[in-house]
């Protein structure tokens, strides 16, 4: 049983928890500086671990354990730099959430996400939270 | 989060805050000679600032600004040819040297920020990318300068 806490904040984790990846997602995506916001992706993911309490995951497509200065200052105390598991911000997520047994609830990226990011997120069952790919994973088959 | 150090050497950044600007003006600059190594960087510009930051001098804004510029040059490099190996599926060994030359110059000119403290950090986290996250060695060449070893 999760314990409640006592921020209006944890408490949209898991009332709308698709919108705060994306609003955060945007917010970092706008943190990278001029030259990598359209080269870099930052990504945030919404997990939950088996003890019903809902983390956020933020990660980056940099290399290894590399995260801008812009970055390191917008996080926030209660959320996680997750890096350097794969080139890919959501993967990293991904692989991450799947490694602690964490529930990965959903992902938004600062930039359009790959199919073959979309397709890790569709295994695990996440759902992308970028409003073009909401309607794109709806239409999925997962009979 | 003030300082990305934290992120990866925090004891040493606990260090670094108790020291005085004089200090992290050496530790800065033996920051950015293991980083320039590392990355194995080869630049005037980065050389000519140099010069600046080992003997505890004021980086004038003129070659601050180029090296700004610099950075931005080498990330782009860095990020065209990550591009291209992923649509090519080519290894990372294509584009990393390149990320290390990025990061080692960000190294140099983090370095020349006004306050000692945050040229000190943020200089060792980006040597730190710029070492292949070889963490160990930055803290040995950050402790020594610290400590007058």
């Amino acid at each position: 049983m999760r314990t409640p806490g006592p921020l209006v904040e944890e408490a949209a984790l898991y009332e709308n928890p698709i919108r705060i990846a994306r609003v955060r997602a945007t917010a970092f995506q706008q943190a990278l500086p001029p030259g990598a916001r359209g080269r870099a992706t930052m990504a945030v993911g919404i997990a939950e671990t088996p003890q019903g309490n809902r983390v956020v995951l933020v990660s980056t497509s940099e290399a290894n354990r590399f995260i801008r200065s812009g970055v390191a200052a917008l996080k926030r105390s209660d959320e996680i730099f997750v890096t350097g598991l794969t080139t890919h911000a959501e993967q990293n997520i991904v692989v991450f959430a799947e490694s602690q047994g964490w529930e990965l609830i959903t992902v938004a990226a600062g930039r359009p996400i790959c199919e073959v990011c979309m397709a890790e997120l569709v295994r695990v069952g996440a759902r992308p939270a970028n409003p073009r790919m909401v309607a794109a994973w709806w239409s999925i088959d997962f009979s | 989060m003030e300082y990305r150090l934290q992120l990866i050497a925090k004891d040493v950044l606990g260090e670094l805050v108790s020291a005085d600007g004089s200090r992290l003006r050496r530790v800065a600059a033996a920051i950015c000679k293991f980083a320039i190594e590392r990355a194995g960087l080869e630049s005037h510009l980065v050389n000519e600032a140099m010069r600046y930051l080992v003997s505890g001098q004021a980086v004038p804004m003129r070659i601050r600004t180029d090296l700004e510029d610099l950075v931005d040059q080498l990330d782009e490099t860095y990020f065209d040819l990550k591009e291209v190996a992923e649509a090519t599926n080519k290894g990372d060994e294509t584009w990393h040297p390149m990320f290390h030359k990025a990061r080692a110059a960000a190294a140099v000119l983090f370095a020349c920020e006004e306050d000692p403290l945050r040229a000190a950090s943020e200089s060792a986290f980006e040597a730190n990318a710029a070492a292949h996250d070889d963490t160990e060695a930055l803290k040995k060449v950050m402790l020594e300068s610290l400590h007058g070893r």
